[in-house]
């Protein structure tokens, strides 16, 4: 087939545009992931990960940073928990419960939305008003709760999306069964679990790698916490911390902490991947 | 008589769906209603089971007495209803879950079996009864999801054959099926009516004819005529059943 030559020089055009656009991401990523590794790597050790902040470890004395790591999952774990056992109802209730249409869906989606595009600084802000209010401490209770109202708007959106595709004959082939809407329910759940997998791992990504929300609610310690009411370390604090300090060393640290924080989310995001694919294998 | 309709008016968001509606189904018998698009017997369907209930804006009036109890208004528990009155959908529609457990599915919500041995021969048998068991019965346990369109329709037969329902409504049920299939699921409806009443909603009329033993023709949300499919088909007595069955209009 014959093209007349303007429109070979557009598509070539578009073409190079294309492959640019694609090298310019390509790169970006791997000098991410290369600064990430190749500074973290060098003080990467296996006491980083398993040990506490000794006595000047922020001058490049010996230690780790096992209290971020676990100030980190204590967090990221009670706040994803509660932040699932927050929305799953809520998702529910405006898919399945509200009929079709309804005036309060509208609004209530309007709402995570707002919510969803908040800076994570103005959740530390609010918490931290709250927490002068009530009297509190920064403290591992208040950086959980911060981070279950950063993540319940990402959880509800997300998991929301999927379940508006949602083919409403199987609720009806439900019903007509002589199901409940309780019952019903479940039948949801197996539909629309691979859209929770997903939910869950946006919002633990989000929750994991977030400073601003903690600095001021969670604080920071050498220690791990004992108690709800005892302060939390978390990762990306360690590595504002670190990276703060004019000693190479612990600067390499602050990358060492990123590498650890990235490895997380890349095994459950692949994990991630892995229990969708199951999930989902009986979905329409 | 198993179903009676009694001066049924559906209004849906003020508008009058089904307008004063009279009818007797016969028990144990095929009974299709036939009629042009949005004339309302999906509608009159969804009543039956009150499915429609599940539709925004939706008012009820008359009287559906189904063996005897009238289903509108607060009548008996919903879930009872839907049990007794199995729905064969237009498009198959499988749940989420693998075909075991598709069938198993009503059993288990209505606790019908305590032993997993019952289950299993309920389930097996309700295959049996579609003509679906000798083509999957090695993979019971892989997704539903995965079976052709017309093994799809059969299913959703067998599992609403499995929690045991007098009547079986089917809305177009063979409209989405290959013509193959389609020949199936219709046998299969006129070898059920020995021990269930079907009322079935048909788009096509040669459909009717093969299978109906009553039919209902409405128009606009009315019955216009009813009566044994013999005497409709061959010398309706209202003008506009004449000019439907003769193809003035669709």
């Amino acid at each position: 087939m014959k093209i007349s030559k303007s429109k070979r020089i557009e598509e070539a055009v578009f073409k190079v545009l294309m492959w640019v656009a694609m090298g310019i991401v390509f790169a970006f990523v791997f000098s991410v992931i290369w600064t990430i590794f190749s500074r973290g790597v060098k003080a990467m050790s296996w006491d980083m990960i398993t040990k506490l902040p000794g006595g000047g470890f922020y001058i490049g004395k010996e230690g780790g940073f096992l209290n971020a790591i676990v100030g980190s999952l204590y967090i990221v774990g009670a706040s994803t928990l509660i932040g699932l056992l927050v929305s799953i109802p809520v998702v529910f209730y405006l898919n399945v419960y509200r009929k079709k249409g309804s005036r309060l869906a509208y609004v209530a989606r309007l709402a995570f939305d707002v919510l969803f595009g908040m800076p994570s600084i103005v959740y530390g802000a609010f918490g931290f008003t709250i927490m002068v209010y009530f009297g509190l401490r920064a403290s591992l209770l208040g950086g959980i709760i911060v981070i279950t109202l950063l993540i319940i708007p990402i959880f509800i959106r997300s998991m929301d999306e999927a379940s508006r595709n949602f083919p409403r004959d199987i609720l009806d082939a439900s019903y007509a069964l002589g199901a409940t809407r309780w019952e019903t329910l479940r039948v949801v759940v197996r539909q629309i679990a691979p859209g929770i997998a997903t939910a869950t791992l946006l919002s633990i990504g989000r929750a994991i790698g977030d400073a601003a929300s903690v600095m001021f609610t969670a604080g920071y310690t050498d220690s791990i916490p004992t108690s709800l009411s005892q302060p939390a370390a978390t990762l990306p604090l360690a590595v504002f911390f670190q990276l703060s300090s004019p000693i190479p060393e612990v600067q390499d640290r602050a990358y060492a902490a990123a590498l650890v924080l990235t490895i997380i989310v890349l095994i459950l995001s692949i994990g991630g991947r892995f229990i969708t694919n199951r999930f989902s294998k009986n979905k329409l | 008589m198993a179903i009676e309709v009694q001066n049924l008016n559906v209004h849906i968001k003020g508008i009058h769906i089904l307008k004063n509606l009279n009818l007797t189904i016969p028990e144990k018998q095929i009974t299709c209603v036939i009629g042009p698009s949005g004339c309302g017997k999906s509608t009159l369907l969804r009543t039956l089971n009150r499915l429609i209930d599940s539709t925004e804006g939706v008012r009820l009036e008359g009287k559906v007495l189904v063996d005897g109890t009238d289903i509108i208004g607060s009548g008996p528990e919903i879930t009872e209803l839907r049990r007794k009155i199995g729905l064969v959908s237009q498009r198959p529609c499988p749940l989420p879950m693998s075909i075991f457990d598709n069938v198993a599915y009503g059993c288990r919500i209505n606790k019908m079996y305590k032993r997993h041995r019952d289950l299993e021969n309920a389930v097996q048998e309700n295959l049996r009864a579609v003509g679906l068991w000798d083509e999957v019965r090695g993979r019971v346990r892989t997704p539903a999801a995965r079976l052709s369109i017309g093994q799809q329709q059969r299913l959703c037969l067998a599992r609403s054959l499995a929690v045991e329902p007098q009547y079986i409504l089917a809305d177009e049920a063979t409209s989405a099926l290959d013509p193959i299939s389609s020949k199936t699921v219709e046998d299969l409806f006129v070898s059920l009516k020995k021990d269930y009443t079907i009322i079935m909603v048909t788009h096509t009329l040669r459909q009717a004819l093969r299978i109906a033993d009553n039919v209902v023709f409405m128009y606009l949300g009315e019955v216009i005529e009813a009566g044994p499919a013999q005497e409709v088909f061959n010398s309706p007595q209202q003008e506009l059943t004449q000019k439907y069955l003769s193809g003035v209009f669709s």
